[in-house]
């Protein structure tokens, strides 16, 4: 981990979570509307053996294991695989959508497991980057870490944002949709892509188990403030970005506190103050 | 008493006793299509656990047997507010609530000086199979040298069993047409609640031998396994348990003795390696059963 | 029947939906007395299938002045009333035979931690014979054909022996063999003095199966003999248009 000043480095960890947080909301409201809330948890504990895997291939190949780049590509690719596990499997019979996710989670975050345990008795392989990565952390993330949380963050959300009219009209109607001629289909496994590139992002600040949180409690408390899709977008954005920061400086000075903990809980009380708060707001106008 | 007998044989009882308490109780979850509850009570159970270490100040396992109990059910009823009171799906609202008990486990477990308690979270997640070993006690009768894992996971067990023996008709009832089974009087309320507890309790009691990754697995995988070729709720009961704990007992196997098998640098993980061949033998159990089919089309 | 006879299904003022504030059906008030065959007909989407899980207390939001079944509450009246439901509201891959299912309908007379023991089966294939699936009483039930479905459904009403039976789309998508069968069932059930109310789709086969009826389009248009509910006026209200003159 290259360090910088402290200063600078402090400030680019912020504005890196912030623009996660602002991602997360952002695709956390196409996530919910589709109803693929748990398809993000499937994801960030697939990225696991992912993330394994990566960090033994960059060492056998001389990149050496940290290489932040690599561990999030082998992350997205884990966890893409899994993403398209959960509708093959969902298809058996007597498996359904809920037997295909807990069996894809479980199989994948067991590999995880497994490959770790490799990882960790590896020569160069340490115990506390798995700590890190289970759980999150801003404070263990050096320059290397937020460039590349930044550029996949960026790209990410440039990508929502050019294929917002499509998105938008395949969560809001999907009949519609397809009656209009959009490619339902495509923009299905695009969504899929996003979330993905959303939870490899945000898995080394909120950790593998609660980056899920991230991605649908902000959006929740948006959908409740209500108002049409591109509104509660841009609301889910903020509500992530400030629940974001919150979390970075709560878990920066209140020692141990893991960040991904102190983002979920700052996530699940704005979603608190947002649910009474919605239906004032909805008598009022009605 | 030899290496084999001291290290292995433990954990292949810890693996096997989890497999008995998760596995049975996954049937119901997966009969009732609830697979993903056992996700999500394994992840809010954290508050429950270390509030019960808080409550008592030792690691007292009923105390946190019933705070993980509580903490199940307490979920389970939030997250149907909270679809209630929003429009949002299933699976969106259990997501909220169970990230959200899960951080606050884990900010009481790191503010609360809780490390005493000795509840290391890549433990919990992992399990200890590997170090689960029994030393014959020199003074003692032999039972008094296996370790306290052991015990908690049979009591598990056996009330796994029970309570599956005792309820099983109003929980097949339930899962097959919940609207009848309620209106006809078949089920009160309380069944549901007590499956919710008896699974929170089945977790927490794996949870430390196994971890939540195994735990995981055995919730869904053997009664998805046994379910393809399943002809009534208590065959496949049955066939889930022999196939989970044929899978567990190979499983282990093969991770612990890694280092002959694949020449790997040292042990693998057990539970993970457990895990990993439970999931991989859902879609097998499906070809096979495709290839039975066929056979006798 | 005496006028003064408690009725089997009493309801006042019901208004209930899925949703806080938006009721799929305003101000039912009906009246089911024992030993009556009613349908319950009206166009897509009047809240027909609501109106029956509401009384049952399986819709989120009811408000009612009253719901008595043979005057009492439902909790007290539990052995009393069947329910049967659509049948594709079932999960069929469930593992289980056509036996099992309708052993089902036994358990609460049963009660906890009794086994099923020979007299109960023995009941269990009674029902199943009198629907006549006496023969498929060990085939698993994701094998059985729709109309043999709908058929267990109605046999595990039949073994718990209730007065009251309420079906949802019991008609629906099934053979005529089925048809005729249940037909005949379930007026024998009535011709001993039970009470049936069903949702029916098909207006042309009211007047065979039925003696009353209740038309249904969010609101009450219409309830009692047959030929009364359906007239032109009453449908016309209630379809927007005469449904049965389309070809």
């Amino acid at each position: 981990m290259s360090g910088d000043a402290i200063g600078a480095n402090t400030l680019g960890v912020l504005a890196g979570c912030m623009l996660f947080g602002a991602l997360a909301g952002a695709v956390g409201t196409f996530v919910l509307a589709r109803r693929r809330a748990l398809v993000a948890d499937v994801a960030g504990h697939a990225a696991l053996p992912g993330v394994a895997l990566a960090f033994l291939a960059g060492e056998a190949i001389g990149l050496g294991g940290r290489t932040a780049w690599l561990l999030l590509l082998g992350g997205a690719a884990t966890a893409l695989l899994a993403a398209w596990c959960v509708p093959a499997l969902a298809r058996l019979r007597r498996v359904g959508n809920d037997g295909a996710i807990a069996v894809t989670l479980a199989g994948f975050f067991g590999l995880g497991a497994v490959l770790f345990s490799v990882v960790q008795s590896h020569p160069a392989g340490s115990q506390g980057g798995l700590r890190t990565l289970l759980f999150g952390s801003a404070a263990a993330m050096g320059r290397s870490e937020v460039v590349a949380l930044a550029v996949l963050a960026t790209a990410t959300l440039a990508l929502l944002l050019a294929s917002f009219r499509g998105l938008t009209a395949v969560a809001f109607d999907e009949s519609f949709a397809q009656s209009a001629g959009l490619p339902v289909r495509a923009l299905d496994l695009l969504l899929t892509v996003l979330l993905v590139a959303t939870v490899v992002a945000g898995m080394q600040v909120a950790g593998i188990v609660l980056v899920v949180a991230m991605v649908i409690t902000p959006a929740a408390a948006a959908r409740a403030l209500g108002g049409r899709i591109a509104r509660v977008t841009a609301t889910a954005a903020l509500i992530g970005a400030a629940t974001a920061a919150l979390g970075v400086v709560a878990s920066r000075t209140t020692t141990g506190v893991p960040t991904g903990a102190a983002m979920t809980l700052a996530a699940t009380a704005a979603f608190l103050v947002a649910l009474p708060s919605g239906r004032l707001l909805q008598r009022r106008t009605a | 008493m030899t290496a084999a007998l001291a290290l292995d044989l433990p954990a292949l009882a810890a693996a096997l006793l989890a497999t008995l308490a998760c596995g049975t109780l996954g049937n119901w979850l997966v009969l009732r299509k609830e697979a993903i509850t056992g996700d999500a009570i394994a992840h809010a159970v954290l508050p429950g656990l270390v509030a019960g270490f808080l409550v008592t100040g030792t690691r007292s396992m009923p105390a946190m047997f019933i705070g993980a109990a509580l903490a199940g059910v307490a979920a389970i009823a939030l997250s149907t507010l909270v679809r209630r009171a929003t429009r949002l799906g299933s699976g969106a609202a259990l997501g909220i609530v169970f990230t959200a008990f899960f951080a606050l486990g884990v900010l009481l477990l790191e503010t609360q000086g809780a490390r005493q308690v000795d509840l290391d979270p890549e433990c919990v997640l992992f399990g200890s199979l590997e170090t689960l070993f029994y030393v014959a006690p020199q003074d003692a009768p032999w039972h008094a040298g296996v370790p306290v894992e052991i015990w908690t996971l049979a009591g598990a067990a056996a009330v796994a069993i029970a309570f599956s023996a005792a309820f099983g008709k109003e929980l097949s009832s339930l899962a097959f047409d919940r609207a009848h089974a309620r209106l006809s009087g078949t089920a009160p309320r309380a069944v549901e609640r007590a499956l919710l507890a008896v699974v929170s309790v089945a977790i927490v009691a794996s949870f430390t031998a196994v971890g939540s990754v195994l735990v995981l697995a055995l919730l869904a995988c053997p009664a998805l396994i046994a379910a393809p070729h399943a002809r009534s709720v208590r065959g496949q009961i049955v066939l889930s348990v022999a196939v989970g704990g044929a899978l567990a007992a190979g499983g282990y196997m093969l991770a612990a003795h890694a280092e002959s098998v694949f020449g790997a640098r040292s042990a693998l993980n057990a539970a993970g390696m457990i895990a990993t061949l439970l999931a991989l033998a859902v879609p097998c159990s499906h070809l096979v059963r495709a290839a039975l089919s066929s056979r006798s089309a | 029947m005496s006028a003064t006879a408690t009725p089997a299904l009493e309801v006042r003022t019901l208004s209930a939906g899925y949703l806080r504030d938006e009721p799929v059906v305003r101000d039912i008030s009906l009246s089911l007395a024992g030993g009556s065959m009613t349908a319950l007909i009206g166009p897509n989407g009047a809240g027909k299938s609501t109106l029956i899980k509401a009384m049952l207390g399986l819709v989120p939001f009811v408000v009612a002045e009253r719901i008595a079944f043979f005057g009492t509450s439902l909790s007290a009246a539990r052995h009393s009333v069947a329910y049967i439901p659509q049948r594709s509201q079932i999960d069929w891959n469930f593992p289980a035979s056509a036996l099992d299912i309708v052993a089902m309908g036994l358990y609460p007379k049963l009660g906890l931690f009794r086994r099923v023991n020979r007299d109960a089966r023995e009941q269990a294939r009674a029902a199943l014979a009198a629907v006549g699936l006496a023969d498929a009483a060990r085939t698993q039930i994701g094998e059985l054909s729709g109309g043999q479905q709908q058929r267990v459904l109605v046999a595990r009403a039949l073994a718990q022996d209730a007065q009251l039976f309420l079906l949802d789309e019991p008609f629906a998508n099934i053979d005529a063999f089925t048809e005729t069968r249940l037909a005949e069932v379930l007026r024998g059930l009535r011709d001993r003095g039970r009470t049936i109310l069903a949702v029916h789709h098909d207006l042309r086969s009211v007047r065979t199966h039925f003696d009353s009826a209740i038309l249904l389009s969010h609101t009450l248009v219409a309830q009692g003999p047959v030929a009364d509910v359906m007239t032109d006026a009453k449908l016309a209200q209630a379809y927007g248009f005469h449904p049965e003159s389309t070809a």
